[in-house]
């Protein structure tokens, strides 16, 4: 069983975060690097675990720090920065699977038939077709849960839902996974 | 009999069942055949997802992370102006380095530059897979941060980065000698037991400021020791320089090849869990960003090898 790491670790103080947040709101990009600083490797790996390629990671979180820049005037009073930095990262991997997806990238369904054996390495090559199957919740659960190892509370905490959800966004997630990558499971529900 | 459900699985394996419940499901999967391998299957898969989700790119590409989203630190004390032509100055330093030609008097302004056609010989002639490793990108992009509005500048720069540069690439071979790194590459070398090229690094094994060049540096010292600690020093190397190529999608990739061909060697060399850990790392990160090709096939070989 794997244990899950404390979300501890993964947050700015809350009286230092609300000072950096209300200077950038006023415009100081040094406590928005602050912030950046802060967050800036969660974020990295959120973003890599969605891609699976460090250049589009490296993209897809500038892209989300430079999209909260812009926005941070909008973020609520009282409500945390990471939670609400994350839902730009997760929109953006949408559009950008998106619009991969049109450039005739290899999208849903496209994923080639599993073969009945499967050496690790040929497990990995049929978890990476099937990775960009899953739903964009169900990815950044899964992403929380394999690259921060958090705990259902924190990853729902991150994500704005109930743990229930977050462990039902997670079984499906595995349950897709193991139906893509295995035959002869049967009945995975 | 009534098997587990996959939600139950899942909670088993992040640990978040009760312990009650925690007790109910070992039982059941101590008498379950059904049950255990599917879980076996889980488990493996969870292995599987951690090797290919997870990627630590370092504190050296933190370091400019933010930089840029948010473009450079501001400058806090005085003295602007020398930092300025300081970092005017450093692209040509790193340049003359490597070629051995003696350098200008003073860091040349955009006016004075010397133009393209006077580098000895011209970029366009380079050899296209030769051309993998340059750090020709990271160079303009040095430079254009320092000097954007100066056009002309970054040209005449970029070429004279390209120029210094290329003659080291080619020379680069971590894997032993019965693993060569991929075909196409090691066509673009020149063989072994050439003669090493009078624009090749001349002061021996460099140590200077550019990651770039200690990485080739550790390559070639990696290339003569052969010994696994040799090939860990040259992968270290690339790994620091790794951001310097982060501009272009090709020379990353490339970059990424020369760490796992390096880390591969070294395991090679002499196994241990620790290399093996850190090849297979390696291996993934390059397989994940690599062109179809020779290389890529090689490099799942390389995998396939690792793990058995």
């Amino acid at each position: 069983m794997a244990e899950s790491k404390s979300a501890e670790t993964l947050w700015m103080d809350e009286a230092l975060e609300t000072e950096r947040v209300r200077a950038a709101q006023q415009g100081d990009r040094e406590a928005y690097r602050q912030l950046i600083r802060h967050y800036e490797r969660p974020v990295y790996r959120l973003a890599y675990a969605l891609t699976r390629n460090h250049d589009e990671a490296t993209a897809l979180a500038i892209e989300t720090f430079t999209r909260g820049l812009a926005e941070i005037s909008r973020l609520p009073e009282g409500k945390r920065f990471f939670p609400w930095l994350l839902r730009f990262a997760r929109n953006l991997s949408v559009t950008r699977a998106r619009r991969r997806a049109d450039a005739g990238a290899k999208g849903p369904g496209a994923a080639p038939a599993p073969a009945p054996e499967s050496s690790p390495v040929e497990l990995e090559q049929r978890l990476l077709d099937a990775l960009g199957e899953l739903r964009p919740d169900e990815q950044m659960a899964l992403a929380l849960k394999v690259g921060e190892r958090l705990s259902y509370a924190d990853i729902a905490t991150l994500l704005d839902h109930s743990a229930g959800v977050t462990l039902s966004r997670l079984s499906s997630a595995r349950a897709l996974l193991l139906t893509r990558t295995r035959e002869g499971i049967g009945d995975l529900s | 009999m009534i098997h587990l459900t996959l939600n139950q699985i899942s909670a088993y394996i992040d640990a978040e069942l009760p312990e009650a419940s925690v007790e109910l499901v070992r039982l059941h999967l101590s008498s379950c055949l059904e049950c255990t391998e599917r879980f076996g299957h889980i488990e493996e898969q969870e292995s599987a997802l951690a090797r290919l989700l997870v990627n630590e790119p370092g504190d050296p590409f933190f370091a400019r992370f933010a930089e840029r989203v948010l473009g450079p630190e501001p400058v806090k004390r005085a003295e602007p102006e020398k930092r300025a032509e300081a970092a005017r100055a450093e692209p040509l330093k790193k340049a003359q380095a490597v070629r051995a030609v003696p350098p200008p008097k003073e860091a040349p302004t955009p006016r004075e530059a010397p133009p393209p056609k006077a580098a000895p010989k011209p970029a366009a002639a380079v050899p296209k897979a030769a051309d993998r490793v340059t750090g020709s990108a990271p160079r303009k992009a040095g430079v254009a941060r320092i000097l954007l509005p100066v056009g002309a500048l970054l040209i005449v720069l970029s070429a004279a980065a390209v120029i210094a540069i290329r003659p080291r690439i080619p020379q680069i071979s971590f894997a032993p000698a019965d693993r060569r790194p991929p075909l196409a590459a090691a066509q673009a070398r020149p063989p072994r037991d050439s003669p090493p090229s009078p624009e090749a690094a001349p002061h021996g094994p460099a140590e200077g400021s550019d990651p770039l060049e200690r990485a080739a540096a550790k390559s070639s010292e990696a290339e003569r020791a052969g010994t696994a600690e040799a090939h860990d020093a040259a992968a270290a190397a690339w790994e620091e320089a790794l951001p310097e190529l982060e501009q272009n999608a090709d020379e990353l990739a490339a970059g990424r090849h020369e760490i796992a061909a390096a880390r591969y060697a070294a395991w090679s060399r002499t196994a241990t869990p620790e290399r093996r850990d850190a090849a297979m790392r390696a291996v993934r990160a390059y397989l994940l960003c690599a062109p179809a090709g020779a290389e890529r096939d090689r490099a799942w070989t390389w995998l396939a090898e690792l793990k058995r």
